[in-house]
């Protein structure tokens, strides 16, 4: 196999912060020894409940967190070590809240030019006009403020501005989650017909396993910062390994309300990122936990087509 | 396609303004003072410096004794009242503008910077406002003309660098609730510095909030200029400032009441204006009503 087009080795982050005041700092590790490795033209589904870490492994894969130890690597070079220039014509982000993602007082035109203003200096308007077609969005629109737009077609203006200089990885932190689920369709074949068109590498960040199972080739899970389950997609969503993955996968409503609400395996309470112990982190929530989980940290091992953290699966 | 567009943005706007009475009573009467203030010297029928003692305070057109020549009246020195209220325009703006642009420099950039990075910087920030807060302006401008000498270029330095806390604690909350925003990151992910952060993503977002506190610092800058003159700490006689030429009516206000009230009316409609006019504008600017 070639260079990866994203390589994560080892990528760790932890914040150190103060849950009251003058309390002694503590740590969360938002990002434990994390490792990911996207091929070109690939895209990887990174899915996991909230506060596990996903959106500091975009913003690690952004450039814009250095992480603690590790490496991130985007096409054969590390990020850190790269301009800031060649760092933005490789990888580029669209967000979860495309109300928030666009600066509300500028005009869609200058959203989607800004890239270019800052870096590139080809002929702005043709782009522009091209890369609304591209995305689908009328050009009558151009002169609109994000206000005025849909949330669907303000999601297409932030695809539009994350592709204008061409990039080769598009990281999408939850890009459907704050639309319409009508929306939510034209997005993702949106996001598919140009992935398919431009070559693009994709991160696919997201809690909504159908969506993941529709646009992913291979899915990574998360829980607490790491990394515990990872399968090609169709490995994955037929046969999970990790009790975390089959929780995960059970959880998610299927469109017939004939099922009825899936069943809580995992009981009420959230991961809590402080409550580390020395075992497996996700002990204390697993439905099959046993003595030694307590104790014994787990290690990623392959267990048939999957890489799984777990030595009772 | 964009000049039509923006075309017809403007025209809103100028269709809106039109149909907002505040906007329009102020704007009208701060249009007024402004002519006044540019074509001072055309408009005035005499040298507002220029004595005549032998034509001490005579009074306004609607009093007996009244001289044509002398519209409002003279003052203790036998000065055109007329003409020195409108050159006493050019001061009161003047220095109303000039230190809200000083102040509003000082403030916005303070501001941004405590409320984009938080933290060991906000605190620096946040203490200096504190400072300045405590600080009794009179009393610190009084030291400063003591040190520096009565002048209008003195006046404007002391108090632009006294007033800008409500500029700075405005852009500090709104850069506060901003900088968390996705389309921040963005704009590190697309490689934009800190200057066009702040100053061209940042502070575009404020501007229906600036727009107020730039009303009220004009009025309230334009109070204390008078306030400063007729403390003898502000314009040097004999330049034409409303308040100074309060300061100087005090003496017969029993006998000769228009000398302040002329000028303090002529402050009072000049406040007035302002503060309708900002308001007014705030209303249509208002990120609510686009």
């Amino acid at each position: 196999m070639s260079v990866p087009m994203i390589r994560l080795s080892n990528a760790r982050k932890v914040y150190r912060l103060r849950r009251r005041m003058f309390a002694p700092t503590e740590e969360l590790v938002a990002l434990n020894n994390l490792s990911l490795d996207v091929a070109e033209g690939q895209t990887l589904g990174l899915v996991g409940e909230s506060g596990c870490g996903k959106s500091t492994a975009v913003s690690v894969m952004l450039g814009l967190l250095r992480p603690d130890a590790g490496d991130v690597e985007i096409a054969g070079k590390k990020i850190g070590e790269m301009a800031v220039a060649d760092r933005v014509r490789l990888i580029q982000p669209v967000f979860q809240n495309p109300n928030a993602s666009l600066n509300p007082v500028k005009r869609i035109r200058s959203l989607i030019a800004q890239p270019l203003r800052l870096h590139g200096g080809e002929d702005e308007k043709r782009n522009v006009s091209h890369m609304m077609d591209l995305v689908g969005l009328p050009t009558r629109l151009a002169d609109a403020h994000p206000a005025e737009l849909s949330g669907g077609q303000r999601q297409r203006a932030a695809i539009a501005r994350a592709l204008i200089l061409n990039p080769k990885v598009l990281i999408c932190d939850e890009p459907t989650s704050a639309l319409d689920v009508s929306v939510q369709a034209q997005i993702i074949n949106l996001l598919l017909s140009l992935k398919k068109e431009l070559g693009l590498t994709m991160v696919f960040v997201s809690h909504d396993l159908g969506v993941v199972e529709h646009l992913a080739d291979r899915v990574a899970v998360m829980y607490l910062g790491e990394k515990i389950e990872e399968a090609t997609t169709d490995t994955l969503f037929e046969a999970a390994q990790h009790p975390y993955t089959l929780a995960l996968l059970a959880a998610s409503l299927l469109p017939d309300p004939d099922i009825g609400l899936p069943k809580q395996t995992l009981g009420n309470a959230a991961a809590d990122p402080f409550a580390v112990n020395k075992g497996c982190l996700f002990a204390p929530r697993c439905p099959i936990v046993q003595e030694s989980c307590q104790h014994v940290a787990q290690s990623l091992r392959p267990v048939n087509d999957s890489l799984v953290r777990c030595d009772k699966a | 396609m964009t000049d039509a567009t923006a075309e017809t943005t403007r025209a809103s706007i100028w269709r809106k303004m039109r149909s907002n009475t505040g906007v329009v009573i102020g704007g009208t009467l701060l249009a007024i003072i402004v002519a006044i203030a540019v074509f001072a010297p055309l408009l005035s029928p005499h040298d507002p410096i220029a004595q005549d003692l032998t034509r001490r305070l005579l009074p306004p057109f609607w009093h007996d004794r009244s001289v044509p020549e002398h519209l409002l009246g003279t003052d203790h020195l036998g000065r055109d009242y007329l003409s020195r209220l409108l050159y006493g325009a050019r001061v009161s703006l003047g220095v109303g503008l000039g230190v809200t642009f000083v102040s509003g420099v000082i403030g916005i950039t303070l501001g941004l910077l405590a409320g984009y990075f938080g933290g060991r910087i906000d605190m620096v920030i946040s203490f200096a406002i504190t400072t300045r807060l405590s600080l009794p302006i009179v009393l610190v401008a009084l030291a400063a003309v003591a040190l520096g000498g009565a002048s209008l270029v003195t006046l404007i330095c002391v108090l632009g660098l006294l007033l800008w806390d409500r500029f700075a604690v405005v852009s500090r909350a709104a850069a506060q609730g901003l900088r968390h925003q996705e389309f921040i990151m963005g704009l590190h992910a697309i490689g934009a510095g800190l200057p066009r952060i702040l100053f061209l993503e940042i502070l575009p977002n404020m501007r229906a909030t600036i727009l107020v506190v730039v009303s009220l610092e004009v009025a309230n800058v334009i109070l204390l200029e008078s306030a400063l003159s007729f403390l003898g700490l502000g314009v040097r006689p004999p330049t034409p400032s409303w308040g100074l030429m309060i300061s100087e009516g005090r003496d017969n206000i029993l006998f000769d009441p228009w000398l302040i009230a002329l000028p303090g009316t002529a402050i009072c409609l000049l406040v007035l204006a302002v503060n309708l006019f900002g308001d007014g504008l705030r209303d249509i600017m208002g990120p609510a009503k686009r």
